[in-house]
């Protein structure tokens, strides 16, 4: 009974959505932001934006329906979808990378020498060519006897990662140990034109902010035992600290998440059933 | 040596490399002023002339340098006499347009210290005649109502600034002349540089030119201010004249530099005239580094009188300082860059690679299975043979073929010249139809799986579950239209109740101070895996070798 | 109803409802709203309107360096970012470059369909007004490191394959020197280690504009100056629309403005639903209490 129930209004929804679907198409033609549409997607014609639609709009329905239980309908999309993005992302790599920044540059430098002879710049390019061989190495993963041998191209990118780890880090973390330092009684030198109000709020501000970094760093201390009072207490409010920039944290992820929702929710009614504002 | 050694030696020495470039300097040797010279100011101190300019090592970040005039001749000091600094939050990225100014307490150095925001009106005293100074850190104006954009702009306003400025010390009182990006001219005063009183208006409140000088200064004449303002190579003096200003003006004559400069704070009396000093730019050989080479250099002479220009001059008297030389090293680091690039872009097929396997196998054991009968094959499901092989394969199939199609039109159709072809359209196609919608989808089907578990488990039930409400509440409230618009119901002195006042210091105080911690805490974590890495004391990496 | 539920009090069957309804409420919300389109005043948050006086007064002879690297799945945050400042600085006449990756293709697609439609409606031509860069390897810190000495060199070519030394803007801007600004918009705005290998080496100030999951981790970057400027979510590019718009540059503002006057209806109505099931807790409890004494 109740299953029945459920599959009726499943069936009036698709039905009356098909419905809204169908009118939408009858009147496409007629309103301007389609037409000014199909002119921003560069598109040769009305018909070709309103299939594009639809089969986006299908796809869009198709993730869904993943909400309720899987079925042949998403399992399509998604190896669609996995197909597409693969092959995008490799012609890019081909055309963008390895032939145009790659590929032509030591085709134009080995050119240059049989012409004009060697220059630095021209043999550091053909130089690259190593570069194709290292990367070609990466392949050897598929050989089981020779497997080791992709492992120098990993190597080589590891190495490198983690010679330039020591740039990045430090580069990051002496601003932010530095500006953890903040001034708690600013002066008027600090603070020029401001109120002595407005420079007590600044210190109190200073001081929440360096109270909050002191007592996290103290929480995530394990070096030494938590019975000293004054560790715990400072980890405790370090907990507190972490709590509040956890609940920003799930806040921001809430309202990020929504927003793509809403982006979908937006195309489905303004671009496919034409029902909101463009 | 086993394999796996080999594998360490290469991490170590690639490791090493990158360590080293970041240790060592990219360039060795060279002078503080080798890349720029510019912003001449003279001064007279205990009988000397001295003069101070503006020396960058790197484009952008000033360095004040001093030169005496012995013997008809300007001498470089070998060492400058003021620095940026390196903590001080007021001139961290250099210092610019200095003013020298002869007080009693010592040679007072002016200058707009640059930072990260508006550049900053700072102060220097020297008690050895400017061989070294002193900051004393920013000029302090009282700002008055009029005054007050310059500080915080209202919203919606654009903040006049500081553009240039000029000082003076007479009768004991300092004299501050401030040149703004309005083209209006301030005049503060006061016993000394912390305890300026800005007047009321403006000495200039209109623009006296139509173009923003490119250099500003004041001097006095009979008790009265000159206002001198340079605009490429011709010089504007202003005296007032009842209520308004009268302007003399002259050229000074066009040197062979590409661009002559002129300063108006290298204003010099010399014997037979007013001498200015500027800069002249040369084309130089560097194109990447600088097309251009400065020169400090005497631009003009004009009489005392009447103004009319003396005898031409231009002269250089001070050239940039050494560059520095670049290392092996930094020659390197581009070519390492295209290096690990293309080494980086090969990797990038082996995902594709491991998939079109992976599919392809699938493929290939259905159709060896085809006529294989119900439940003896390993794969699930009965039927049919062609039902089978759809339901086995078909996606496979599918993954395939939308991975060739979108290949081949991606490859042809991705840049603009391909409009309007069959490719470029198809392209379009299959990412608007098919990659954008569901990359979107995909992406937001969380929400509601969030909605339900916040709705379930975001109770409280102690207070630090309180604390992690409370912020996500405020935080998705107080940034969101509708908090605005519960902030315009409360009174806008009650800050606390104000949900987008509290959420964005909810962010910027409480937020950032726990993050900094966390975020101290794994760049230290990142180094020390770094480390292991790169001296190959993480066995990880190398497992399954050997 | 099951078994179970109908033993329960009614506080302890609205703390534990199906989630079905919460899904199906919530999707009525937002598509009332998402029709409705109400217009609400956009909150100013600081770091937005740092990001726009800076470009406000940036240079006219230096170039803004823009990496584009949002996603399908960002768009309706990222999108109208990445619009916002470009439709900012066209109206301002300062020159960009757009540098993509091929770690996340969709950007350069995504962001040269904006790109292509802002330029027509503000009649900039590619390559002297605006140029986009071929897509890069993000080989970490390295690549940054090349980039930043020589874009000629290590970049080559535009997205349509031309060499940069024929493009007419590019002529002046060889180096991160002639770049006054560098601003990324992404789903996470450090995913490109732009601070370590370029801000903190050659000073070149960074804003960002991000997703808003990953927007909360900026904040200690802007307190130390790291970061200029920032964009968070959605709403950061609501504030830049309206910004643009007051200013005159666009006459209406964009998919920002529109997203979050329904996202704040959708906020509301999570906001409340987490009350609501919070009181049912305590009045369960309570009315356990009171049953036991």
């Amino acid at each position: 009974m109740q299953k029945s129930k459920g599959k009726i209004f499943w069936i009036v929804l698709g039905v009356l959505v098909l419905a809204i679907a169908v009118w939408g198409e009858f009147r496409a033609g007629s309103i301007p932001q389609v037409a000014a549409r199909v002119k921003d997607l560069d598109l040769p014609n009305l018909g070709v934006y309103r299939l594009q639609t639809w089969i986006a709009a299908l796809s869009c329905i198709a993730v869904y329906s993943f909400l309720f239980k899987e079925n042949p309908f998403y399992r399509f999309f998604e190896h669609a979808l996995l197909g597409c993005a693969t092959g995008y992302s490799c012609a890019v790599v081909m055309r963008q990378n390895l032939y145009s920044q790659w590929l032509v540059p030591i085709k134009k430098a080995i050119v240059n020498v049989a012409q004009n002879g060697w220059t630095s710049s021209d043999a550091a390019t053909i130089a690259l060519i190593l570069a194709g061989v290292i990367g070609l190495l990466w392949y050897f993963q598929y050989s089981k006897k020779y497997f080791w041998v992709s492992r120098i191209a990993m190597c080589i990118s590891l190495g490198a990662g983690a010679g330039l780890a020591f740039k990045d880090t430090f580069n990051q973390l002496i601003p932010q140990i530095t500006g953890t330092f903040k001034n708690v009684c600013p002066s008027e030198y600090v603070m020029p034109g401001a109120t002595l109000m407005e420079r007590f709020y600044m210190g109190c501000e200073n001081f929440i902010f360096v109270i909050g970094t002191v007592s996290v760093l103290m929480y995530f201390f394990f070096a030494f035992g938590n019975k000293n009072p004054i560790v715990k207490g400072s980890s405790k409010i370090g907990r507190w600290y972490l709590m509040i920039a956890l609940g920003a944290f799930f806040g921001n992820t809430f309202m990020s998440r929504l927003s793509a929702l809403i982006e979908r929710v937006h195309f489905l009614m303004a671009e496919w059933l034409l029902i909101s504002q463009m | 040596m086993s394999k796996r050694n080999i594998l360490k030696i290469i991490a170590f020495v690639v490791g090493l490399y990158f360590f080293l470039e970041y240790i060592l300097p990219e360039k060795v040797g060279g002078e503080f002023d080798s890349y720029e010279v510019g912003c001449p100011v003279t001064v007279e101190r205990s009988g000397k002339k001295l003069q101070f300019y503006v020396g960058n090592y790197y484009k952008g970040r000033g360095i004040i340098g001093r030169m005496v005039k012995s013997s008809g001749k300007w001498v470089k000091d070998a060492k400058p006499c003021l620095q940026r600094s390196l903590f001080l939050k007021f001139d961290q990225y250099g210092l610019t347009e200095p003013d020298a100014v002869s007080a009693p307490e010592g040679l007072t150095l002016l200058y707009l210290g640059q930072n990260e925001k508006e550049p900053v009106l700072c102060y220097a005293v020297s008690e050895d005649d400017g061989q070294t100074f002193r900051k004393k850190g920013p000029v302090v104006i009282s700002t008055n109502e009029v005054f007050k954009t310059f500080e915080n702009a209202p919203n919606g306003q654009i903040p006049d600034r500081i553009k240039s400025f000029a000082a003076d010390f007479r009768n004991g009182l300092w004299e501050v002349y401030l040149f703004t990006m309005t083209y209006r001219v301030w005049r503060a005063e006061g016993p000394d540089l912390k305890h300026l009183s800005l007047e009321a208006a403006p000495i200039v409140s209109s623009t006296l030119t139509e173009k923003s000088p490119n250099s500003f200064d004041v001097y006095s004449e009979g008790g009265q201010p000159v206002l001198v303002y340079v605009m490429d190579r011709e010089i504007l003096e202003f005296r007032r004249s009842g209520n308004d200003w009268e302007s003399k003006s002259w050229k000074a004559p066009k040197g062979n530099g590409t661009n002559d400069t002129v300063y108006a704070g290298g204003r010099m009396d010399v014997g037979e005239g007013v001498l200015y000093l500027g800069t002249k730019k040369m084309q130089k050989g560097r194109p990447i580094d600088s097309p251009y080479e400065t020169q400090l250099a005497s631009v003009a002479l004009r009489d005392r009188g009447d103004g009319t220009p003396l005898a031409p001059e231009m002269s250089v008297y001070k050239k940039v300082g050494a560059s520095p030389r670049p290392t092996y090293l930094s020659y390197g680091t581009e070519w390492a860059g295209k290096f690990l690039t293309v080494v980086g872009s090969f990797a990038i097929f082996i995902a594709m690679i491991n998939l079109m396997l992976f599919h392809g196998k699938k493929i290939y054991q259905s159709a060896l299975n085809y006529n294989a009968p119900a439940g003896e094959d390993k794969l699930p499901g009965g039927g049919a043979p062609m039902r089978n092989f759809i339901k086995n394969a078909g996606y496979s199939a599918v993954f395939l073929i939308f991975l060739a199609v979108m290949i081949v039109c991606a490859w042809k159709g991705q840049t603009d010249e391909a409009k309007g072809t069959v490719w470029k359209t198809s392209f379009d196609f299959l990412f608007n139809a098919i990659q954008l919608p569901m990359g979107s989808a995909v992406f937001s089907m969380i929400t509601f799986y969030m909605i339900s578990a916040a709705y379930r488990s975001f109770k409280v039930r102690s207070l630090e579950a309180g604390f992690l409400m409370a912020a996500a509440i405020v935080c998705m409230v107080g940034q969101m239209p509708i908090g605005e618009l519960l902030a315009s119901l409360v009174p806008e002195s009650w800050k606390l109740l104000q949900l987008p006042w509290l959420s964005g210091k909810l962010l910027s105080v409480l937020n950032a101070a726990a993050y900094r911690a966390v975020l101290i805490g794994t760049l230290i974590g990142s180094v020390a895996i770094s480390l292991r890495i790169w001296l190959g004391l993480d066995n990880s990496v190398y497992s399954s070798v050997d | 109803m099951t078994e179970e539920n109908k033993n329960r009090s009614f506080w302890d069957r609205v703390q534990f409802c199906d989630p079905r309804i919460l899904y199906a409420l919530f999707a009525v919300v937002v598509i009332v709203f998402e029709m409705v389109q109400v217009k609400m005043p956009v909150p100013n948050p600081v770091w937005v309107g740092k990001l726009y006086d800076r470009i406000e007064n940036l240079p006219p002879d230096k170039a803004v360096l823009i990496d584009c690297d949002y996603g399908a799945g960002n768009r309706g945050e990222c999108e109208g970012q990445f619009k916002a400042v470009i439709q900012h600085l066209f109206s301002r006449n300062i020159k960009f470059m757009v540098v993509t990756w091929t770690t996340n293709v969709e950007g350069q697609k995504l962001g040269r369909q904006v790109l292509d439609e802002v330029a027509k409606k503000m009649n900039k031509v590619d390559g002297e007004d605006y140029v986009m860069f071929q897509a890069i390897v993000n080989a970490g810190g390295v690549t940054l490191q090349s980039l930043a000495k020589d874009i000629h060199g290590f970049v080559v070519k535009d997205i349509n394959g031309r060499d940069l030394g024929d493009i007419p803007m590019m002529k002046n801007f060889r180096t991160i020197a002639d770049v006054s600004l560098i601003y990324r918009v992404a789903y996470s705005w450090g995913g490109v280690p732009w601070i370590g290998f370029v801000q903190s080496v050659y000073g070149t100030p960074l804003a960002a504009g991000s997703a808003g999951i990953e927007s909360s981790t900026a904040y200690p970057y802007l307190d130390s100056g790291q970061l200029c400027g920032l964009l968070a979510g959605a709403a950061g590019a609501a504030a830049y629309e309206k910004r643009v718009m007051e200013a005159g540059i666009t006459p209406e503002t964009g998919i920002g403005t529109k997203t979050v006057s329904v996202q704040s209806f959708a906020t509301l109505f999570v906001v409340v639903s987490i009350l609501i099931s919070n009181f049912a807790m305590f009045m369960s409890k309570w009315q356990g209490k009171r049953a036991r004494t």
